[in-house]
């Protein structure tokens, strides 16, 4: 059996307070963090049966809009995370699939908290290099895996 | 003996003259060693062991002094007879008779034989065969042998070095096993003969603990700790350094937990909190040793600490070593206004102080929610404790938890709420002195909605017990009557009388005298006030809640104080005569009559004439709003009154009813609403004449002009009230009803002219509402292409109604809808779309239609998905554009379904 790279990563609490939402169509409700972090809060960590937030990779105060430009910060468990990659992937095919392609969506290690933090972030940001990891199936099946838990939630 | 074959037969002979009593007591004697000397009981098959452990069994149970006598002989010839046993339902009956062996015989001289002849099946890996028919479970052989191992201290030598061995073992269940035979041996073994062992042991369990153990084995070692620290406090030996062993098991548990606490990462940090709760709650001793080398440390590294998440997880330990010293101490109970609190030294009584301004420090200090959440427990726990706290520090502590359970953030206001509840039933004297008058000054006080909200809401959930509730509703009562509030707060007291009413319903079933009539003064009182009575027209929903809690106080009411009140509603009255002169009077009349027992229902003299009159007034009467609840009215009376009385009345109406088509609409909409009523009294008491009446409005769905009026007449008749207003009907009733109006629906439908379908197909959308799934799935084939067309038209509701059957047949009959993917999947695509708003396609609409297209990949055939799935991802895609949030959402994730469906792996 491999070793696990963090076999025993700190939870933390999640909230669970419920979404109360507004059905009035007059009402127009524009995309906000809020949103975005409902969407990717739930994936699950590689590693362990957890999700983002409980191991407080993924926060809503780490997500930005500037209009049609969303900026997303994730915290790895720990600095040498070998994992991180396929984090910020999963998060990166999360929103493809669940927002509008109308957004320019940039995904970066949260800054200082990770040691090869400029090669993960062109990796995660580079559309040619991400279209090309998702052609590999067994990586593709992986994702799918981390994104399965967001759904019905 | 001799003879093999005939063994068994033999055996079953002695067991049953043993069970009818025909040998004597000292011929018994002779069975056990002729047994031991004769038979080779592991030879024979599993049946005659059985009769054997039976025939021990009766013999310990019915002649324990003979047995005894037999002494050690008996002893060895068990073991030599269990030696070898594999069949569970033997080793059921073996290992109890071991351990009466302990309890009840001289077993000294042969106790290692008889324990390793036990203890050979610990751990017991036993897993019953799928359809075992003898029931024996691994969990009842466990406990079993557990029992055996924990009989007595002589065991300890032998059990103890293998249980320890056990306990590191990489089986979890095997693991689990040997700590909770740990736990059980050591009230039995007594703490000293774990002496040796201690240090050995605890790496173990903290290594369990650490390790993230499923719960089952956390619990089982947390338990093993308890355990630990009971008996080593109450064994009796010192040491070289004069420490009790208490003192030197805590010794190492503190100064473990103590260094894991002071790590930067706090990563065993949980698990140490509950390590301390566990090793700490064992006494009250123990709860001293634990606060007082903890207590300064933790608060010290709290107030260090600037992360909010790690302040979090050491306030947690904290709150589990006030909590320790609470579970070693008691709950204080004071039920009574004499009751009193005398303070005792408990363990935390020395950091007391501490604790409350570290807790009102950081409850102003700290922003992150759950650290409030677990200051708002913790504040529960000081006040909570027996002895703990003298009167002003009760008072301090309740003024911020009464603050607490009205703040703006909902999650805080809830979790202060909760434990003022439980301090309600716990001391109901302190919260009557304290947070009632609180939150009544601030209801005053506040202007905001919100504000006066939450005052009620906290009023209504601390006033549940018996010592507050009396005077919350005198309260409520008179603030209703002098109210200078806004309509909005009115209704919201409304509101809360409902929601105290019922709660004290709930809370309390049998009947309490006093409280009755308190309530019954109640209701008399607001009938008597026409302010009050004016109130409830002010908001809608009004006179739906007084319905509610009116009804539950007339039904509890005896038939002396309901005659009472019906002669105080006739004396609020400008004129005694009926029909009343206003629909809500009228309405009162109903709510009495629909609970009032028969004998004191206030029938007017003439009730025939009163009921003609009544009805030719109300349809003369074109206020849509009377005319529904005189109806209302007139269906509760034909539901209760007698045979011939309503048979009269129907017989009335029917007449009447044929001036239908020369009567105004307005009329006609009238007409219908009394038809929907009458024969919903008839439906529910299962009259056939209902049935016969909902089958002539089927009829009229096909008229154009009236077809919409037949269709709400249908609903009334479905509809079920809400509590305390009609009997709620039952399954049969329902059932009964849907069967008969179904299929003529359907036809009907099939024959209408297309200009009425619709109106067939909202009636439906009625019947389907009402009926129960199960009922409904058989019908699901049949209704197939009427659901599909009722789809088509542009009401909401309608399609609303359609979806949710949709929904149902996705979830329960998915192969029918997989005959019909085509036409699913376009029809639920066009009505997910924002951009068809005007078909009728609300939020609602769009949610519920995109949700059930997310049900598709778990129950449909990737065969028959699969040529879908681009064009369903494609179009999903468009609709991540909603402008509603709740739509997006649902979008999302039905887009991450289909994105997730791949098929079967090849």
């Amino acid at each position: 059996m491999s070793t696990l790279i963090n076999a025993t990563p700190t939870v933390y609490g999640i909230n669970q307070e419920k979404q109360e939402y507004n059905w009035d169509d007059d009402v127009e409700e524009p995309l906000d963090k809020d949103e975005i972090f409902q969407l990717i809060r739930n994936i699950n960590d590689p590693e362990h049966p957890l999700s983002l937030e409980q191991l407080n990779v993924a926060q809503k105060d780490l997500i930005q809009i500037d209009g049609n430009r969303i900026l997303i910060n994730f915290t790895p468990t720990i600095p040498h995370c070998s994992m991180a990659t396929l984090i910020g992937l999963s998060i990166r095919v999360q929103l493809l699939r669940s927002i509008p392609s109308k957004y320019k969506v940039d995904i970066k290690v949260t800054e200082g908290t990770h040691q090869s933090e400029n090669a993960v972030n062109k990796q995660l940001n580079d559309k040619e290099r991400v279209a090309a990891a998702l052609e590999n199936s067994h990586l593709l099946q992986v994702v799918n895996q981390c994104l399965s838990t967001t759904i019905d939630k | 003996m001799d003879d093999q074959a005939s063994v068994a037969d033999i055996l079953n002979g002695i067991l049953a003259l043993l069970e009818s009593q025909k040998v004597t007591k000292t011929e018994q004697l002779a069975i056990p060693s002729r047994i031991f000397n004769e038979l080779n009981v592991q030879n024979y098959p599993q049946a005659v062991r059985n009769t054997v452990f039976k025939i021990f069994n009766y013999l310990m149970a019915n002649n324990l002094e003979g047995v005894k006598k037999l002494g050690s002989e008996f002893v060895i010839g068990f073991v030599h007879i269990m030696d070898g046993e594999k069949d569970p339902r033997n080793l059921v009956l073996s290992f109890e008779l071991a351990r009466l062996i302990v309890l009840n015989l001289d077993y000294q001289k042969h106790a290692q034989e008889l324990f390793e002849v036990v203890f050979c099946y610990f751990p017991i890996t036993f897993r019953p065969p799928p359809d075992d028919p003898h029931g024996v479970t691994a969990e009842q052989l466990k406990e079993l042998l557990r029992n055996v191992i924990a009989s007595t201290p002589v065991f300890s030598k032998y059990s103890i070095p293998v249980l320890i061995e056990k306990l590191d073992s990489s089986s979890a269940s095997a693991k689990r096993d040997a700590m909770d035979t740990i736990s059980a041996c050591l009230p039995v073994y007594g703490g000293a003969s774990f002496l040796e062992h201690l240090q050995k042991i605890w790496e173990i369990l903290k290594k369990t603990m650490a390790d993230g153990a499923e719960e089952a084995t956390e619990l089982a070692a947390l338990k093993c700790i308890l355990q630990l620290s009971k008996s080593m406090g109450t064994a009796i030996v010192f040491s070289k350094d004069n420490k009790n062993l208490l003192e030197r098991f805590l010794d190492i548990v503190i100064s473990d937990c103590i260094r894991y606490l002071g790590d930067e990462e706090l990563k065993y940090a949980k698990p140490c909190g509950k390590i301390l709760l566990s090793a700490a709650s064992a006494s009250n001793t123990a709860s001293e040793i634990v606060l007082k080398n903890t207590f300064e440390t933790l608060t010290n590294n709290f107030n260090k600490e600037t992360a909010p998440a790690k302040k979090k997880i050491i306030l947690d330990v904290i709150v589990d070593l006030l909590l320790s010293s609470k579970l070693t101490n008691g709950t204080k109970m004071l039920h009574d206004p004499s009751d009193v609190d005398m303070l005792t030294k408990t363990a935390a009584t020395p950091y007391k102080e501490a604790s409350i301004e570290l807790l009102i420090s950081s409850m102003v200090s700290e922003s992150y929610v759950p650290i409030k959440k677990r200051i708002i427990e913790a504040i529960y726990i000081l006040l909570s404790s027996k002895g703990l706290l003298e009167i002003n520090e009760v008072e301090l502590l309740l003024s911020h938890l009464n603050a607490l359970a009205i703040d703006k953030d909902q999650e805080i206001s809830l979790e202060a709420l909760k434990y003022l509840e439980k301090l309600s039933e716990e001391q109901p004297s302190t919260i009557k002195a304290s947070s009632l008058p609180f939150f009544q000054d601030k209801f005053n006080q506040e202007i905001s909605l919100d504000s006066v909200k939450a005052c009620l809401n906290a009023l209504a959930v601390v006033s549940k017990v018996d010592l507050i509730f009396p005077q919350f509703l005198q309260w409520l009562l008179d603030t209703i009557l002098n109210s200078t509030k806004a309509n909005t707060v009115n209704s919201v007291l409304v509101f809360t009388a409902k929601q105290v009413i019922l709660a004290r319903q709930t809370f309390e079933a049998s009947g309490n005298e006093k409280l009755i009539e308190l309530q019954g003064d109640f209701l008399k009182n607001w009938i008597n006030s026409k302010k009050a009575i004016a109130l409830l027209l002010e908001e809608e929903g009004n006179l739906k809640n007084f319905e509610v809690f009116a009804s539950i106080i007339i039904r509890s009411l005896n038939e002396e104080s309901q005659n009472s009140l019906v002669k105080t509603y006739y004396e609020s009255l400008d004129t005694v005569s009926l029909p009343a002169t206003t629909a809500l009077q009228c309405y009162l009349y109903k709510i009495l009559i629909t609970n009032l027992r028969r004998s004191v229902i206030p029938y007017p003299d003439d009730i025939g004439s009163f009921l003609e009159s009544f009805t030719q007034y109300s349809l003369q009467h074109n206020d849509s709003f009377f005319v529904q609840y005189a109806a209302a009215t007139i269906s509760s009376i034909v539901n209760k009154a007698e045979q011939p009385v309503a048979l009269q009345y129907i017989g009335y109406f029917e007449k009447l009813f044929q001036s239908l088509s020369s009567s105004s609409v307005q009329v006609q909409q009238s007409f219908f609403i009394f038809y929907g009523w009458i024969a919903k009294a008839l439906v529910v008491k299962l009259d056939p004449k209902g049935i016969e009446m909902a089958t002539v409005l089927l009829d009229f769905l096909n008229d154009e002009s009236v077809g919409q009026f037949a269709s709400d007449s249908l609903q009334t008749i479905v509809h079920d009230d809400e509590e305390g207003v009609l009997t709620k009907r039952s399954f049969a009733i329902t059932r009964k009803f849907f069967n008969h109006c179904l299929p003529l629906l359907i036809a009907k439908f099939h024959a209408a002219q297309p200009s009425t379908k619709k109106y067939h197909l909202l009636a439906l959308s009625h019947l389907l509402c009402n009926i129960s799934n199960s009922s409904l799935i058989t019908e699901l084939p049949k209704l197939f292409p009427m659901l599909i067309q009722s789809l088509s038209l542009d009401e909401p509701k309608l399609k609303l109604a359609t979806l949710t059957t949709f929904n149902l047949m996705a979830k329960e009959t998915p192969s029918l809808l997989a005959q019909q993917i085509d036409t699913m999947v376009s029809s639920l695509l066009k009505m997910a779309d924002f951009n068809n708003l005007a078909q009728g396609n609300n939020a609602y609409v769009r949610v519920e239609a995109l949700r059930i297209l997310g049900l598709f990949p778990g129950k449909i055939e990737f065969s028959i998905l699969s040529p879908f799935k681009i064009t369903i991802i494609n179009e999903l895609g468009k609709f991540l554009n909603d402008p509603k949030r709740v739509v997006r959402k649902e979008a999302a994730n039905t887009r991450g379904k289909w994105f997730l469906l791949v098929g079967p792996k090849v």
